[in-house]
């Protein structure tokens, strides 16, 4: 069951005061820095999908939870996945980042209006969450997943502003979080150890669909060249280039095709938001 | 860091994909489980280094068939015991093949230079259904060459798609210029005055780029 409004503005008082408590406890850096700040704010909301997966999003023209799908007849839902237990299958999900979703090799890009656009019905929490079922640790044992979710569940976009704290009093160095170093200093949600970065970057979830074509909020499109050997792929492409939304071809690597598409997101990220940017030096040069 | 598992303790039960006919041939990564214990299933993302399988995600055999379930895995009808140094790809007729890299690479470019060649002689008698069809394939099989794009550019072209033929030079725009691009497709196209360069196919710098067809290349006197 969703939090609601209220609750999700407590979380994020309740999460900020932690998070400062626990900065002046590490002796890390508690206002947040230039840097800090620019990049928390214009971070994209990242999806990626296998080829197969997007394809179909082409087909449709927009992203649908899982629970769409299942009614449409399009993808079995099982009743005991991760999202089912954990009452999100009706979301579309997106990482505050660069993608991190293993085994994709498509993904999308949207700008964080996005999220000013649903803040009425869309969530952050400061990490994955379909990780609570089985992969992390909880402090509390006798705490279920979906009570711990609900404690930490934010409201969007003012989610951003914990993302900027954090990345200031947890990170060497803010770019860390687009990087997907670990934290220098330990996180004060405890999920454990041995988790990947998805352990700590912000999930931004959308109920039920998200329009793909023609959203005014799409920024970038990544794909393998052999990508457009899909009429529906090929068909968006073309409705981006008309569009002036970016289309960036990922080579692929001998790391694979989600190693590459992660890393070419990287450099997107670096040359769209902090290359040669005056809050990067002014947060190295402090 | 987790220690690595060997590959000769694994064995192949599918790969992490599902595949539609328009995106064969693919190479893709294999689901193994542990020999000793088929329960536990290792999906990627991993890395495969000197016989070891690296970070692979570890979930249960009945995770792993909800996955399935869910479209976002494939899971054989039998496994395979998983060997150093192969790749498994998948065929334009969903066959599964789990070979040695370098029988992959030869049949991947087989693949590729017969579906070219049938592409460009579908193009030249105007059956642009069918050349497209094949230019799919050769996309599919190799999309580090440009040749298919091209072939799609020339098609668009005599479909009078000018959009279609924009977007396929923009594909390709940090490799190839607009204008050179748009050589290659004139070549197919049999513009009039047009002298493309002498291209050898062998040569390493040309490996990216799309090759001209031998139709477009004057014959000595």
């Amino acid at each position: 069951m969703p939090t609601d409004a209220t609750q999700r503005h407590e979380n994020l008082s309740r999460l900020c005061q932690q998070l400062e408590a626990h900065a002046e406890s590490c002796g890390s850096a508690f206002p947040v820095s230039p840097l800090a700040l620019k990049l928390s704010g214009s971070l994209f909301l990242a999806h990626s999908r296998s080829l197969e997966a997007f394809s179909r999003i082409c087909q449709d023209g927009s992203l649908s939870s899982r629970k769409k799908l299942d009614a449409e007849g399009t993808r079995p839902l099982d009743p005991n996945c991760d999202e089912c237990l954990l009452g999100t299958s009706d979301c579309v999900f997106f990482y505050v980042g660069p993608f991190r979703y293993p085994s994709t090799n498509c993904g999308l890009l949207f700008t964080g209006a996005l999220e000013v656009e649903h803040r009425i019905s869309g969530i952050a929490t400061p990490f994955d969450s379909g990780a609570l079922i089985n992969h992390y640790f909880r402090p509390d044992s006798l705490e279920t997943p979906q009570e711990f979710l609900a404690r930490h569940e934010l409201p969007i976009p003012e989610h951003r502003d914990y993302l900027g704290h954090s990345m200031t009093a947890l990170f060497r160095d803010p770019v860390d979080y687009v990087a997907g170093k670990a934290p220098h200093h330990p996180a004060p949600i405890e999920l454990g150890e041995g988790a990947d970065e998805r352990q700590w970057t912000h999930e931004v979830r959308i109920p039920s669909q998200v329009q793909v074509r023609g959203s005014v909020h799409l920024h970038a499109v990544f794909v393998p060249l052999r990508a457009v050997a899909e009429a529906s792929i090929e068909s968006l492409l073309g409705a981006c280039e008309r569009a002036g939304i970016e289309t960036i071809i990922v080579n692929s690597s001998h790391d694979g095709e989600f190693q590459a598409l992660k890393d070419r997101c990287l450099v997107y990220l670096q040359r769209e938001l902090y290359s040669s940017d005056e809050a990067a030096q002014a947060d190295r040069g402090s | 860091m987790k220690p690595p598992r060997q590959i000769v303790d694994l064995e192949v039960i599918g790969y992490a994909e599902v595949l539609t006919k328009s995106l064969l041939p693919a190479i893709v990564p294999p689901v193994f489980a542990l020999r000793s214990d088929p329960s536990v299933v290792l999906l990627p993302p991993y890395r495969i280094n000197d016989g070891d399988l690296w970070n692979a995600t570890s979930v249960s055999l009945s995770e792993a068939k909800s996955l399935a379930g869910a479209r976002e895995i494939t899971l054989n009808p039998r496994s395979i015991p998983a060997v150093v140094g192969y790749e498994m790809f998948v065929d334009q007729n969903f066959e599964v093949h789990y070979k040695p890299r370098y029988r992959v690479e030869d049949q991947l470019a087989a693949i590729f230079r017969e579906n070219i060649d049938l592409a460009e002689k579908a193009l030249a008698v105007g059956e642009l259904d069918l050349a497209e069809s094949h230019a799919n394939v050769a996309l599919a099989a190799d999309d580090r060459i440009l040749t298919p794009i091209v072939v799609k550019a020339a098609i668009r072209r005599a479909n009078g798609n000018e959009s279609g033929e924009r977007l396929m030079a923009a594909l390709v725009a940090n490799r190839l210029s607009e204008a050179n691009f748009r050589r290659l497709v004139d070549s197919y196209t049999r513009i009039p005055n047009f002298v493309p360069p002498v291209v050898s196919r062998s040569s390493r710098s040309m490996y990216q780029m799309a090759a001209i067809p031998t139709a477009a290349i004057p014959k000595a006197a």
